[in-house]
């Protein structure tokens, strides 16, 4: 008669095993990563242009996704990540190694999307949301109400967004998409704990009166 | 039970709660807090509803041409020369809560594959356990038995057609299984292990009637068996209590202690009277929502919100209606929901309008039904 110990033994050392291999497997992975992106960054430094196209591919689409939330536009979201790259690649010698490669990535970005945002206001006009209208079709078109739903969905969720002002947005999108700390928001944005801070609860505050007005949140408790 | 200095006094760390940067003491001291306090716990669950706009996948992935091109360019700006081809960038995986870049490495795939493989094995080890046991003459478990079982009770059958039919469904847990047993089948259970006494049968075949029944205080409500909904869905198809049905029949409330089924019969919403222009049924329904997800919490939030429900009163209980109510239109509003369901939603809201412009407020009331009818039909509206 076969015992419960003489299958489980062998099965759970098996997967301890498994655990195990794939844990060192992805230590030493992120070892090797953080490796490579020095290795990249000393050779982009000393004018590899194919060792920088390697850490655009790693981080341009990261970028991207927060920026467009910043800028809230496409096109506008392209310049800043297509800027962002060409001045670090031209300023990478200021770089210092000892510093985290994207967060120093992401002060350029953030500086230049902010001070988009503030040139673009004047010229804000109806081509752009028609633009932005056009652009953010979404990619599967053959259920008309997932679409609607798409749609009014993204409508919602971009108008509260434009509620913010650029700095309140940028913290609140660094701290809820990007996963920051508030040290890491204050360093990227060149601002104390405490204005993050502030910030972030305004931004909050904003997005929740929204939602209240529109009926997505109660009123009070 | 709430004390609105000390809760302002808490909210204000909300945000830091949620970001992870108190301390652990007073993250501790926070935890604490809002195991007793729903009103906190309310607007943590606000804050995390306003966060999820910032995680919302509304700007899609411009495509892998996009990504080349914007390289191509970079690259040209920054004087590389044009290589023979661009290799393309990462595939975006970014839905919703997923985010870009989180993606793992060939080794970790490899080490997860092996790990897979393992798991594979344990359960085909299990296989031949429950095989080899058979074949013994060991009874393997009441579960197997119950799966077994020909003679399908109306109950099993209901709960099959509220689950669903499919196929691709995985087995029922044990726990699932105690769900769709008979009343009958339930109590012998529990008696068996302790958990219930003979006193409490007479609790239990009073308590479907008195859902929804009104005594000189207000509605009598009780804590929902999980037979009282099945019937109730079974007469009541269109209400939106066959939307939670679903959920509710594959996570069961787990049995009662003995402090829970003091308060099983007591009256656990006394003041929900809001207006006498709200339906007493869609007050029972929201107050039995209530309670279900009360008894979906670990063990120590359920016991505070059995004992917070029935002090429940006034603009609380309003609160209370909403709260649950925007839990509905959040399934409403989430894009995986099946069609039936927001069908079901939107009959809903129809059925108990009156209720509902009296909560909401006629504006409101217009813009939310005008919204459900929208998802329904797109082209005409």
């Amino acid at each position: 008669m076969v015992s419960y110990l003489e299958i489980a033994i062998p099965v759970m050392s098996g997967i301890f095993t498994g655990l195990a291999v794939t844990g060192v497997l992805s230590h030493n992975n992120a070892h090797k990563d953080e490796d490579s992106e020095t290795l990249l960054i000393q050779r982009a430094k000393n004018g590899d242009t194919k060792a920088f196209d390697s850490l655009v591919m790693k981080y341009q689409q990261r970028l991207y996704f927060v920026i467009v939330r910043i800028v809230l536009n496409h096109e506008d979201a392209d310049d800043v990540v297509q800027d962002t790259f060409i001045k670090a690649y031209r300023s990478l010698d200021s770089f210092d190694e000892s510093y985290r490669f994207y967060t120093w990535l992401y002060r350029i970005a953030v500086n230049t999307a902010l001070n988009l945002v503030k040139h673009r206001k004047h010229k804000e006009s109806s081509l752009e949301k028609k633009q932005e209208n056009n652009r953010y079709e979404p990619q599967n078109n053959n259920n008309l109400e997932d679409d609607y739903i798409y749609k009014e969905m993204t409508g919602e969720v971009r108008t509260a967004i434009k509620l913010l002002a650029p700095e309140m947005r940028t913290v609140f999108i660094l701290r809820v998409f990007e996963e920051m700390s508030y040290k890491e928001i204050a360093e990227t944005m060149g601002i104390s704990i405490g204005t993050v801070m502030s910030r972030l609860n305004r931004a909050r505050n904003t997005l929740k009166d929204y939602l209240q007005n529109i009926g997505l949140i109660q009123n009070s408790i | 039970m709430k004390n609105h200095s000390i809760c302002e006094k808490f909210q204000v760390k909300l945000h830091e709660y949620l970001d992870n940067e108190l301390s652990a003491e007073e993250a501790g001291l926070v935890k604490q807090h809002l195991r007793i306090c729903i009103g906190c716990r309310l607007e943590l669950e606000k804050i995390r509803k306003v966060d999820s706009i910032g995680t919302a996948d509304v700007f899609p992935d411009p495509g892998n041409e996009f990504w080349i091109n914007q390289r191509r360019r970079i690259g040209t700006a920054i004087g590389a020369a044009e290589p023979a081809s661009y290799p393309p960038a990462a595939p975006h995986t970014e839905h919703w809560t997923l985010k870009p870049f989180k993606s793992f490495g060939w080794r970790t795939a490899v080490g997860l594959s092996a790990a897979a493989v393992l798991i594979l094995f344990v359960m085909s080890a299990v296989d031949r356990l429950d095989f080899f046991r058979q074949w013994t003459g060991q009874n393997v478990s009441g579960v197997t038995e119950s799966i077994g079982d020909t003679g399908k009770s109306d109950k099993s059958k209901l709960a099959e057609e509220t689950i669903g039919k499919t196929t691709d469904k995985p087995p029922l847990t044990a726990g699932e299984q105690a769900a769709i047993q008979t009343p009958e089948q339930q109590k012998a259970q529990m008696k068996s292990t302790g958990k219930i006494d003979i006193t409490d049968e007479k609790i239990a075949k009073t308590s479907d009637v008195q859902a929804g029944s009104k005594n000189e205080k207000g509605i009598k409500i009780t804590i929902p068996s999980i037979e009282g909904f099945a019937a109730k869905q079974k007469t009541d198809t269109k209400s939106m209590t066959a939307l939670n049905q679903k959920t509710d029949l594959r996570n069961p409330p787990i049995p009662l202690t003995t402090a829970e089924k003091d308060l099983r019969t007591v009256t656990a919403i006394e003041g929900l009277r809001i207006s006498k222009n709200v339906d007493q049924e869609f007050e029972t329904y929201i107050a039995n929502q209530a309670l279900i997800n009360a008894l979906k919490d670990p063990v120590e939030q359920k016991n505070q919100w059995l004992i917070y429900l029935p002090t429940v009163k006034g603009k609380e209980v309003q609160d209370l209606v909403i709260y649950e109510l925007y839990n509905i239109y959040y399934k409403i509003v989430n894009p995986d929901s099946p069609k039936e369901l927001k069908k079901e939603a939107l009959d809903f809201v129809i059925k108990y309008e009156k209720s509902l412009i009296t909560i909401l407020g006629e504006p409101l009331y217009e813009k939310r039904l005008l919204y459900f009818k929208k998802m329904l039909n797109p082209g005409a509206y």
